[in-house]
């Protein structure tokens, strides 16, 4: 469990856990490790002695117990399991004081070459982006996930990292990579992250002043296809609002109200509420 | 509204869920699960109220999909918008009539009709389906027909129509569904059979509990399961029914170890496949709920029995019997848990989704209470009904989608006098509310409306939900065009709640309402509400954005500036917006309105200083902001210009160095006019009005007497823009201007060239002319226009059209009898004119005129017949509403000028009385009606009804027209309706009152006379 492994136990000094990560320690037992599996596409679970990532060839090679190798391509593969790096957990609580930034990068770098495909790398990445975008570096934050998501499948990107990325390429004026990443993600058969992508892509053409299309292509999606995905409805009903009221579409202030009485507490209703 | 899915499926334990799925899975089809999606997509967008979207979706399916896929999209489409028979014709067109496509569409056209109140339909559609499979269905139908016919049935036992499901699960045996399917729908039938036979006479009673009988053994012939335990259930419970409960209960008791195997099997299922639901299926709640059941009817009966009392009857025994069979007897020390309290309240806790949960969890807080006043005391509590009171209410909900409004109503009247408080309550209330409605019963509606305000407005977990659905109520009313009822409602729930979050957003829509149909009194009085009430609310801004903006459409240019000056300074310290831009640009043209050219032209250079700068762009956050900033921009530069055109006067302060000669500034204005002009199609060379523009300033040069360059300017026109109006029609457009700019001897003097006939202007150009001078009321110019057209018209259309206007502008200048030969002379052309209703309400008031003026009795009679015979032509003939209004106002004042002031007084009271304030069409005439009732009451001294007219009109129009004369009618009728002082009379009483001792003389015991001097000085 995070916050409790036995690292952040003993090192509570920043300069010295610093220091410790530094050393390379949550790097130490790198590519191998144990009881590890992926799942396949038609639902095998295939548990692996080792599982390495070729990340040329889009394909894992997994070790079995007399030390057999198979090769299954990456499109196959839908789930992933190995153990994490050690003392990655800690990277999070490092991330409030700018003074380690220096030494973090270097490491969340590493973490994202050693673990590329195998999931950790999302995590790695997403605290990089952290850094980067409090030292204003977007194009980095931008260029260090477009490494990570070429190497995973879009459902193992937590919706949070997703938005974020999606968010930050808008930002940077990218709509042809913002489309691109959209359309991936809209082909991952993973509501939460398909719910996400329409909501950006509402953005995306809300931005550019197209709202109807930002309505039928996002928002409207988002909240009916989607309408189990909790989390993203508050936003989409205030953004269909927002669409409505910039077509002069009088049920703008029932899409309001529904936002209001739906979702009471949440930002969007206290942005566009009563 | 949807039919609920009870599916065979959702009912269906073991292994036939996986073996059905799998086949499901097996036949879908390469992309069903986009169409599937882009179905829901489509149903979403409809239900959520945007079927223009939906349309577009469709549009998009046309392009990407197979038939099958369109054809289900369009359908959904149609049905969502009550287009039922064009969906029935789609049907009907496929080729495939028995695919599981085509029956899957037949079911959601059913759906269809059933939310759209025809559930005779449905039933037709459902009925003919299991006909047609009633004698077997080929093997790939085979899942589809059980799932649909089961799910038939199912939504007829909750529709209460328990008969026609018996019948429609007897089709389906015959059809001979595999074994299991067959043992489920056995004993269900049975199960209907025994609730049938509980309310059936004797005769009927047997019949049904013989079938039932056989139905029940030849399951148990088919082994130990699920529907085994069910069987012996229902045989239990026929037995329990005929009265016979030792019998009853020696069933279940002797079956019980083969009940609590199946028991057992069950539970394991439900931990295999960790499915609590299916705990539902066991047949220990129903035997238990039964047992439970007989114990409680016991207990009831002895109770009953120690009641009477009777010779050979000992009470004690009895009660202490009685509590035995409620809560177990004791013996040995130990209490039986063979009791009614014992079984029902573990049916409720343990099977709670079982439709016996409700009745035992009842049964059960009966024998607590019972208990607790007979000083029993328990250990449990009283169990919460919240979830499954729910339930209860299903029957009536499904009466109510079925359009049943009188059986649902008893069935909701009924459910609520037993559950009345809990949330799903709240929502049957609003439910029974909207039955009322329909039913037109407006007492109870209004009983149930208060209701939901007293019993949960105060309760800080109800108010919330119980605003809604008066909400919702109130929008019920309107939907069906109760506008007044509507409102009353929306009062009731403003008043009621008024901390309610949605307040201040229905106060808005409310203003909106009438905003939009320009009913801009009735809109302030709620956007003042809001300014006044909800300052911090999100539509407090856009109230007072729109306080303005009603003002400035109604012509009030002072209350407009003040409105919009509140509004811009309530914006200090917020983001800027486009909204605010458009304020100040409103400011400055209600500046220009009311004639203040000085502080309109400074306005409007102001709104152009912002827009030409490059921080306008904090004021768009929307590209439709730019684009309307683009147009108030433009329309500053042109007012501008219009603005110092039409500048007279001096400035206030006379800058040094510059003379306060008028005409030297009327000069140097004009020139000011001429360079904006010059600047405005400089920059909008391709706008309509830069010809204008164009041509104001060779008007303006001309007036300044500079030839050459007014006809510069004029020859530019004509160069660039040879097909403008002002191009094409120099003398009519320099004839506008010069009125415009205040010059009318020679506008006059110019129009009259243009109807002289020695000019060449088309019938057209004069007509538009002189509809120009109609509308800027110089009347003797603009009949020359129409007697031109009229002379020039060839054809009775032109000419029709031509007497039409020529009545109109007689009747304004005040010349009835032309007015009517001109009008008549209409109908003489067009006896089914189009214009039949505008002619017949001039001619009704000019015949009316005639009639006042004349002094002979005879034909001052018949002119006033001729005028009430307009209005009749006018009932007859009009459509709308405010028509109707006005023809009946125009009635009153034919009545009055005709002297019969009572029934003038009883017409405008009757447009009073029965036209709706919150009918945006009829207010302004109930306005009107009211103004003229007033007058005609204080005419006759009838302070009484004064009083009330005056108080009702101040209700609903607060902001209107006659607010200062409303109350002085008030005051008038208190002073004339106190009542007069009296000198005191001693009481009249048997006894004789203590003689005083009189300070001074005794006043005469007589009373003043009303109005007497007395009187006068005593009040």
């Amino acid at each position: 469990m995070k916050g409790e492994s036995k690292l952040n136990r003993v090192t509570h000094d920043p300069t010295l856990m610093a220091a410790t990560l530094a050393c390379g320690i949550f790097l130490a037992s790198a590519p191998a490790v144990h009881a590890d599996f992926v799942v396949l596409k038609d639902g095998t679970r295939f548990d692996a002695e080792m599982i390495n990532y070729n990340g040329g060839r889009k394909e894992y090679a997994l070790t079995d117990e007399i030390g057999a190798v198979i090769r299954k391509p990456a499109k196959d593969v839908i789930e992933i399991s190995v153990a994490p790096p050690p003392g990655l957990d800690r990277a999070e609580g490092m991330l409030k004081d700018p003074a380690n930034f220096e030494t973090l990068v270097p490491v969340l770098q590493k973490v994202v070459e050693e673990y590329r495909g195998r999931k950790w790398d999302i995590e790695a990445a997403g605290y990089l982006v952290e850094v980067y975008l409090k030292q204003d570096k977007t194009k980095d934050a931008i260029a260090i996930s477009d490494e990570v998501f070429a190497h995973s499948q879009p459902r193992w990107v937590p919706a949070a990292y997703s938005r974020r990325y999606l968010d930050l390429l808008v930002k940077d004026g990218q709509a042809a990579a913002v489309r691109k990443r959209v359309d991936k993600m809209l082909l991952s058969n993973h509501p939460p992250t398909m719910a996400i992508a329409c909501l950006v892509r509402g953005d995306v053409l809300m931005t550019e002043g197209k709202f109807k299309e930002a309505l039928l292509e996002g928002y409207f999606r988002t909240a009916l296809i989607y309408r189990d995905v909790r989390s993203v409805q508050a936003e989409a009903l205030a953004k269909i609002a927002k669409c409505l009221e910039g077509l002069r579409d009088p049920r703008a202030d029932k899409m309001r109200q529904r936002l209001i009485e739906r979702y009471p507490n949440s930002r969007w209703a206290n942005e566009f509420g009563g | 509204m949807k039919v609920q899915g009870h599916t065979y499926l959702s009912n269906r334990a073991g292994g036939l869920v996986l073996s059905l799925l799998a086949a499901v899975a097996l036949s879908t089809p390469l992309h069903a699960q986009d169409v599937e999606a882009e179905l829901a997509f489509i149903s979403g967008l409809n239900d959520l109220g945007f079927p223009d979207y939906a349309e577009t979706v469709l549009d998009q399916i046309r392009a990407k999909f197979p038939r099958d896929a369109v054809d289900r999209a369009e359908l959904k489409v149609m049905i969502n918008q009550n287009k039922l028979d064009q969906a029935l014709k789609l049907i009907e067109a496929r080729g495939d009539k028995e695919s599981i496509t085509t029956w899957k569409m037949w079911f959601e056209l059913a759906e269809g009709y059933y939310a759209w109140g025809q559930a005779q339909n449905f039933e037709e559609i459902y009925d003919r389906f299991v006909k047609k499979y009633s004698k077997g269905a080929p093997d790939e139908m085979r899942d589809f027909v059980v799932n649909y016919s089961y799910r038939y049935s199912q939504l007829l036992v909750m529709t209460g129509q328990r008969i026609k499901s018996v019948e429609a699960l007897r089709t389906m045996l015959k059809a001979e569904p595999p074994k299991h399917v067959d043992r489920q729908i056995s004993i269900e039938l049975a199960e209907l059979m025994m609730s049938l036979a509980e309310e059936a006479g004797k005769e009927e009673r047997k019949k049904l509990f013989d079938e039932a009988e056989t139905i029940a053994k030849k399951v148990q012939w088919g082994g130990q399961d699920v529907w085994f335990g069910r069987s012996v259930v229902v045989m239990a419970h026929m037995r329990m029914i005929a009265g016979d409960r030792p019998g009853a209960r020696k069933l279940i008791l002797d079956y019980l170890p083969i009940l609590k195997g199946i028991h057992e099997s069950i539970k394991e299922e439900v931990l295999a496949r960790g499915e609590e639901d299916l705990l539902r299926l066991t047949p220990i709640a129903q035997c238990r709920f039964l047992l439970g059941r007989l114990h409680h009817e016991e207990a009831l009966a002895l109770y009953a029995k120690a009641e009477e009392g009777g010779e050979d009857v000992e009470p004690r025994k009895l009660r202490k019997k009685a509590l035995g069979h409620l809560i177990g007897e004791v013996k040995d020390g130990k209490r039986s848990k063979d009791a009614a309290l014992y079984h029902l309240y573990n049916v409720f806790v343990k099977y709670p989704s079982t439709t016996w949960a409700v009745e035992a969890g009842r049964r059960s807080n009966e024998i607590i209470d019972r208990l607790e006043r007979m000083g029993v005391a328990i250990k449990i509590e009283k169990v919460d009904m919240t979830e499954v009171v729910a339930i209860q209410f299903r029957e009536a909900r499904g009466l109510f989608a079925q359009n049943n409004f009188k059986d649902a109503a008893e069935k909701y009247r009924e459910v609520l006098n037993l559950f009345p408080e809990y949330a799903v309550s709240l929502d049957a209330l609003g439910e029974l509310a909207e039955i009322y409605i329909e039913l037109r019963d407006e007492e109870y509606a209004q009983l149930v409306v208060e209701y939901i305000a007293d019993r949960f407005g105060q309760n800080p977990t109800y108010a919330s939900k119980a605003g809604n659905i008066l909400v919702r109520i109130a929008r019920s009313y309107k939907r069906l065009e109760y506008l007044d009822r509507s409102n009353e409602v929306y009062e009731f729930f403003f008043d009621r709640f008024p901390d309610h979050p949605d307040v201040p957003r229905a106060i808005f829509r409310r203003g909106e309402e009438f905003f939009r149909q320009d009913v801009h009194d009735a809109a302030i009085v709620y956007y003042a509400r809001i300014v006044e009430n909800y300052p911090k609310s999100s539509v407090y801004l856009d109230a007072l954005h729109r306080i303005g903006l009603s003002y400035f459409t109604s012509r009030k240019y002072d209350e407009a500036i003040a409105a919009f000056d509140t509004y811009l300074g309530a914006l200090k310290g917020q983001t800027p917006r486009q909204t605010q831009i458009d304020a100040m640009y409103r400011v400055a043209d209600a500046y220009r309105n009311k004639g203040e050219m000085a502080e309109a032209s400074i306005r409007f250079t102001q709104v152009a200083k912002i827009l030409q700068s490059t921080g306008r762009a904090v004021y768009e956050t929307a590209p439709s902001d730019k684009e309307r900033n683009d147009a108030l921009l433009e329309g500053s530069l042109f007012n501008r210009a219009n603005c110092y055109a039409r500048r007279k006067q001096p400035p206030a302060k006379i800058p040094e160095g510059r003379p306060s000669d008028p005409e030297y500034w009327e000069k140097v204005f004009k020139a000011s006019a001429i360079k904006y002009y010059d600047e405005y199609v400089a920059s909008y060379p391709k706008t309509a009005v830069a010809p204008a523009a164009l041509y104001q300033m060779g008007v303006l040069h001309a007036m300044n007497e500079d030839t050459a360059k007014a006809e510069a300017a004029l020859s530019r026109l004509e160069k660039e823009y040879p097909d403008s109006e002002p191009a094409k029609n120099a003398d009519y457009m320099l004839a506008i201007s010069f009125l415009e700019l205040g010059r009318r001897a020679k506008a006059i003097q110019k129009f009259k060239e243009m109807f002289s006939g020695d000019a060449t202007y088309s019938v057209h150009q004069i007509r538009a002319a002189g509809e120009y001078l109609y509308e800027a009321a110089e009347y003797d110019i603009a009949l020359d226009a129409f007697n031109r057209v009229l002379s020039m018209s060839e054809d009775d259309k032109a000419k029709e059209r031509a007497h039409l206007w020529l009545g109109k502008v007689h009747h304004a200048r005040g010349d009835a009898q032309k007015a009517v030969d001109s009008l008549e002379e209409v109908f003489r052309l067009s006896p089914r004119s189009a214009f039949t209703v505008e002619v017949s309400f001039i001619l009704g008031a000019a015949y009316a005129q005639l009639g006042q003026a004349d002094a002979d009795p005879a034909s001052r009679g018949k002119r006033f017949e001729k005028a009430f015979d307009a209005i009749k032509v006018i009932k007859k003939y009009s459509k709308t509403k405010s028509e109707h209004a006005r023809a009946d106002l125009e009635l009153a004042g034919i009545q009055g000028l005709w002297g019969k002031k009572d029934q003038a007084l009883g017409s405008y009271m009757r447009v009073w009385l029965l036209r709706s304030s919150s009918d945006p069409e009829e207010r302004p005439y109930k306005e009107q009606a009211f103004g003229k009732a007033l007058e005609i009451l204080l005419e006759l001294e009838r302070w009484e009804d004064v009083k009330e007219v005056c108080e009702e009109y101040l209700k609903d129009y607060s902001r209107g027209q006659f607010v200062r004369e409303a109350n002085r009618g008030i005051s008038q009728s208190n002073v004339n309706l106190a009542p007069t002082q009296r000198a005191p009379v001693a009481p009249e009483t048997d006894e004789a009152a203590p003689v005083e001792p009189a300070a001074e003389p005794a006043a005469e015991p007589i009373a003043e006379p009303a109005g007497s001097a007395a009187a006068q000085a005593a009040e």
